[in-house]
């Protein structure tokens, strides 16, 4: 069953691992340009310590690098779920596709060996590639910091906390991939053809990948505060992802005023007891003529609510843990369909 | 009794249409029988069902006495199974299916499989893919021999073969399974190749079974009656079916035939002759008599 499971899916085995050496290298090939281009300038970076910042602003070769980095992100946040569906779509909608499932349920194996065969001979090796992927990418990340000094920032590259850069870096990739994996291979199950399973399986990742950034993952660990506006270092810090800044405030409900680059909220708290300060905001920026004092007088206050850079390993180890119960519940589910319905 | 199979009011739908409905019947071990009936009939539904690829919705199923479990390993080596869509790997050479076949199974003969395709030249180097439909079917056969299986499952085994090669097969099935003693179980729609190779026979039409029963039993217990045309079936005949002209009529009667008076011809029909009366008239049938019936009222 195993060398079934390897002759049959070899192919797309192949192709994945193809895609990640071409895209390694690539990589390589971008780390290397910034490695031979001229260091500018020396920056302290809170919790980085000294970097070379190189320039990038003039000279069309560095300056495109810039854009080489940015499309290399890109793919890195896309690939999790290109090679995970691209692998388990056709697991078993391909062999419904084909009615070789017909031929395979009718020997000597069990559907039940048959499947978890074919989870473990084809995950195993994508879960390899895809953790030396994530490895090689966090390599990657060190030696392209400070590159980018235009419109985000020259600390974009250092936060990892950005919703942009926390799922390409860290272990999260791997455990995306084991979820659209799971994904494929439970809507192969479901749909029968792998067309649709594809389809299906890309759009709920998309739709997961949506609902834990802006609602799941800022909650996943303790959230600080800063009460007042930040100041100008405190605000760079923030996007640093900067840690400790909290000044004392108390836990109340408040509105989501602007999420931002980085997971915090911002906005306006209001006093104990009251649930919701709209109405006193909207109140004194219309009839007041100084906003701020009105606010301040109605005991509504100012304040940044953050996920501090200390939380990352929490927030990537408990966001990794979701997908694999997620995906464990997937193949659960296939096994499961794969039993139980007909051929 | 306990047959190679044995089905007990064995029904299969899906959502509104009933695939199989109501079909009671044994295949005795040991025996050739054949399973004929329109495209449509539920053949295919009855030999999934078999096989363990569908569950019944009513009835159950069962393969040398044991219950049909999908996923037992006992069931599973016991029987052979060839779909009508012929599925294989295309992109495996011949050579790999064979090894598939040798992984995938407990016991698995590859000296028989390879005579099998040695028998019928085909080359164990060139991809499945790159075969003729008949050669992809001898190679689907190949691996079900290959499996010795008690019980061999046969959809369509020789839709995709020209007349000769269909002959072929068929002889060289015949002579592979005496040796061993195994059940045949072997769908098709052509009853003029069935008849020699077979040794009973299953007619199957709308989903349920219109008779069983051994050929022969079938050839002596039915008569062709050609008269002068009547409108109604004379009283106390069991007519299966009746055709008219404007001045003949043919009746095919099951059982001693009556005596209607001069003017009327008695004649032996031929099978054929026999499966298309019945599947002209899907309401008549009756279980025949024989060692292969099973009890009409079986349990629910």
């Amino acid at each position: 069953m195993i060398w079934l499971a390897l002759r049959r899916h070899r192919t797309n085995l192949l192709i994945v691992l193809a895609i990640v050496v071409v895209l390694g290298t690539w990589m390589t090939l971008v780390v290397w340009q910034f490695r031979t281009a001229p260091v500018v300038r020396w920056v302290t970076i809170p919790g980085h310590g000294l970097v070379a910042e190189r320039q990038v602003d003039y000279g069309p070769r560095l300056f495109q690098l810039t854009w080489q980095v940015a499309e290399i992100n890109a793919l890195l946040l896309i690939f999790p779920c290109l090679v995970g569906v691209l692998l388990g779509g056709p697991l078993v909608a391909g062999e419904y596709d084909d009615g070789t499932n017909r031929l395979a349920w009718t020997q000597g194996v069990g559907r039940t060996r048959w499947l978890t065969t074919k989870l473990v001979v084809v995950g195993f090796p994508l879960l390899v590639v895809m953790a030396g992927l994530a490895i090689g990418t966090h390599l990657w990340s060190f030696h392209v910091l400070g590159a980018d000094s235009g419109t985000f920032g020259a600390f974009s590259h250092f936060n990892r906390m950005l919703p942009g850069v926390f799922p390409v870096s860290g272990i999260v990739p791997v455990a995306y991939t084991l979820f659209a994996f799971a994904l494929g291979t439970a809507f192969g199950v479901l749909l029968r053809r792998t067309t649709w399973a594809v389809v299906g399986a890309v759009v709920i990742y998309a739709l997961a990948l949506f609902v834990m950034t802006t609602t799941v993952r800022p909650v996943l660990a303790p959230q600080l505060f800063i009460y007042g506006s930040p100041t100008t270092a405190e605000e760079q810090l923030l996007y640093a992802g900067g840690n400790g800044l909290d000044r004392v405030g108390t836990a109340s409900p408040w509105q989501l005023g602007d999420p931002g680059m980085t997971v915090f909220a911002r906005g306006y708290i209001p006093p104990p007891g009251t649930p919701s300060p709209d109405a006193i905001v909207v109140h004194c920026e219309y009839h007041a003529p100084d906003v701020n004092a009105c606010v301040v007088a109605a005991h509504v206050t100012y304040g940044t609510r953050y996920q501090p850079a200390a939380n990352y390993w929490t927030l990537q180890w408990r966001e990794s843990a979701i997908y694999a119960a997620a995906s464990l519940l997937l193949f659960a589910l296939a096994l499961w369909g794969v039993r139980r319905w007909r051929a | 009794m306990t047959g190679a199979l044995e089905t007990i009011g064995l029904g299969r739908r899906y959502r509104s249409t009933w695939g199989l409905r109501d079909c009671s019947l044994t295949v005795r071990e040991g025996s050739i029988t054949g399973l004929v009936g329109p495209n449509g009939a539920g053949k295919s539904t009855l030999l999934r069902l078999a096989a363990g690829l569908s569950r019944p919705t009513t009835g159950s199923v069962r393969v040398f006495g044991e219950e049909v479990d999908p996923n037992g390993k006992a069931h599973l080596a016991r029987i052979g199974y060839f779909d009508q869509l012929r599925p294989l790997y295309s992109g495996f050479r011949v050579e790999e299916m064979l090894t598939f076949g040798r992984k995938l199974n407990g016991t698995w003969d590859d000296p028989a499989a390879r005579a099998w395709l040695a028998e019928f030249e085909i080359p164990l180097d060139r991809r499945v893919g790159k075969l003729s439909l008949g050669q992809q079917a001898q190679v689907a056969l190949a691996v079900c021999m290959g499996k010795r299986p008690d019980l061999l499952l046969l959809d369509e085994p020789v839709a995709a073969l020209d007349p000769l090669a269909r002959r072929q097969l068929l002889q060289t099935l015949l002579g592979t399974v005496a040796e061993r003693g195994t059940t045949v179980f072997l769908s098709s729609h052509i009853v003029s190749e069935l008849e020699p190779v077979c040794d009973e026979l299953i007619i199957l039409s709308a989903a349920r079974v219109q008779t069983s029963g051994s050929i022969e039993a079938l050839l002596a217990d039915h008569r062709l009656l050609i008269g002068p045309r009547i409108d109604a079936d004379p009283p106390g005949a069991d007519v299966v079916s009746s055709s008219s002209t404007t001045r003949q009529t043919t009746l095919l009667v099951r059982g001693a035939p009556p005596d209607l008076g001069d003017g009327w011809e008695v004649v032996e029909p031929g099978l054929e002759e026999i499966v298309l009366a019945y599947l002209a008239n899907p309401t008549a049938g009756a279980a025949m008599g024989g060692a292969s019936t099973a009890p009409m009222d079986g349990a629910p």
